[in-house]
């Protein structure tokens, strides 16, 4: 195993800031849409309206980041260890079994990381944001003036946008409970704070298929 | 209701064809992009109308004296009757009834302090907005869609049992081994 610094600066702050102005979003969202009174309506609307321009704006430093360093590579979705990543999670993870896939700098995701990630960039952020943005340029009764898109009624828009609101907390629910599938409960979530994980090299490869040999001949001398 | 600024109005001269008429009707819907809400008062009244002819009445009124007819002063309907649809030329059967009529009066008076405006919640609110009669417009919070939000309420309950039902497999299952090594 070898201390590796694997989530840059940006990319931490990237990924905190984000899950603040989404969570942000999610509290202030749901009470818009009726759920709940916490903030005060208007307050809601406020607060919601301008982490959404806040979100806007950190994603399109994060797509620009992503360009530059090459790091959109990692979202590639692959079919190699797809099945054994499955595996692992419904049945491997009991039994303490090894991570089917290993973790370095340049492959940070295993294979169903890499889709569901992929999902949310491509699919499911875009409607939101997409749809959100529907939402704020709608006026009723107004007539084909250019600031404004003239839309039937927002009620598609708004129910597209409360469906992908509750995708994304399914997401978030199991996101943050799936970081503690690393090699220890708290090494993933330390390694977004701090940068630095603790990753098997291909010297901890060999050693393990060399494990059970060693301790059967320890067993042996005994 | 919905209002774009403009409005019918029941004519002395139109046919009566149901119980109650409407004195004017005020245009707009939602879709109409120059109609905006306004707030109303149904004035609602019995006028008289001509049980022949099939049209509404127009009673004289007014006089400064008693003895010229006048229905508010001389309290007489056959005879206010008679002398105000001579006067406006149109044809009276003599025999007249009364009529259910409703007007909608756009509020231009006894508007409230600033203090009083309502705030966003009066309409933006999931059980007793005040808008929530208004046809055809989706408001935010009041139409609530409760298929959605059930759905999605049930996605996020299942997530949760998931991951903490997995979570404690994998404790169990981490207790078990420590078990099984002592």
């Amino acid at each position: 195993m070898k201390k590796v610094y694997i989530y840059k600066g940006f990319e931490r702050f990237w990924h905190w800031t984000q899950s603040i102005l989404i969570f942000t979003l999610a509290f202030t969202g749901f009470e818009v849409n009726g759920a709940y009174e916490v903030l005060g309506y208007e307050t809601a609307v406020n607060v919601h309206n301008f982490s959404a321009i806040s979100l806007i704006i950190l994603i399109i430093f994060a797509i620009f980041w992503h360009f530059t360093t090459g790091e959109w590579k990692q979202y590639i979705p692959t079919k190699k260890n797809m099945k054994a990543q499955i595996e692992y999670y419904i049945t491997g993870i009991f039994r303490n079994a090894p991570h089917p896939t290993r973790k370095t700098i340049l492959s940070k995701l295993n294979p169903l990381q890499r889709l569901t990630y992929l999902a949310l960039k491509i699919i499911l952020i875009p409607l939101m944001v997409i749809t959100g943005i529907l939402y704020m340029l709608y006026r009723y009764g107004l007539n084909g003036e250019i600031h404004s898109l003239k839309i039937g009624s927002l009620e598609p828009i708004a129910i597209l946008h409360t469906i992908g609101a509750f995708l994304i907390l399914a997401f978030v629910i199991a996101h943050i409970y799936l970081t503690t599938t690393g090699h220890t409960p708290t090494s993933n979530i330390k390694a977004m704070i701090t940068g630095w994980e603790e990753l098997e090299d291909e010297d901890d490869d060999k050693k393990e298929n060399n494990v059970n040999t060693e301790k059967n001949e320890k067993n042996e001398n005994e | 209701m919905w209002f774009n600024g403009t409005a019918d109005h029941f004519l002395i001269t139109d046919k009566i064809e149901k119980d109650t008429i409407n004195i004017n009707t005020l245009f707009g819907s939602y879709d109409d992009p120059n109609s905006k809400i306004i707030p109303i008062k149904i004035h609602r009244g019995k006028q008289p109308y001509d049980l022949k002819y099939k049209t509404l009445l127009q009673a004289k009124l007014w006089a400064t004296e008693k003895g010229e007819g006048a229905f508010w002063i001389d309290l007489n309907w056959d005879i206010a009757l008679k002398i105000g649809m001579e006067y406006v030329g149109l044809p009276f059967s003599g025999q007249y009834g009364f009529i259910n009529t409703k007007a909608y009066l756009p509020v231009s008076h006894m508007v409230s302090k600033s203090e009083d405006a309502v705030s966003c919640r009066e309409c933006h609110n999931r059980n007793n907005s005040r808008l929530k009669n208004v046809p055809g417009v989706y408001i935010p919070a009041t139409s609530y869609k409760k298929n959605i939000n059930m759905a999605g309420t049930a996605l996020m309950l299942l997530s949760l049992l998931g991951v903490l039902g997995h979570a404690a497999l994998r404790i169990r299952a981490s207790y078990k081994r420590k078990k099984l090594s002592i």
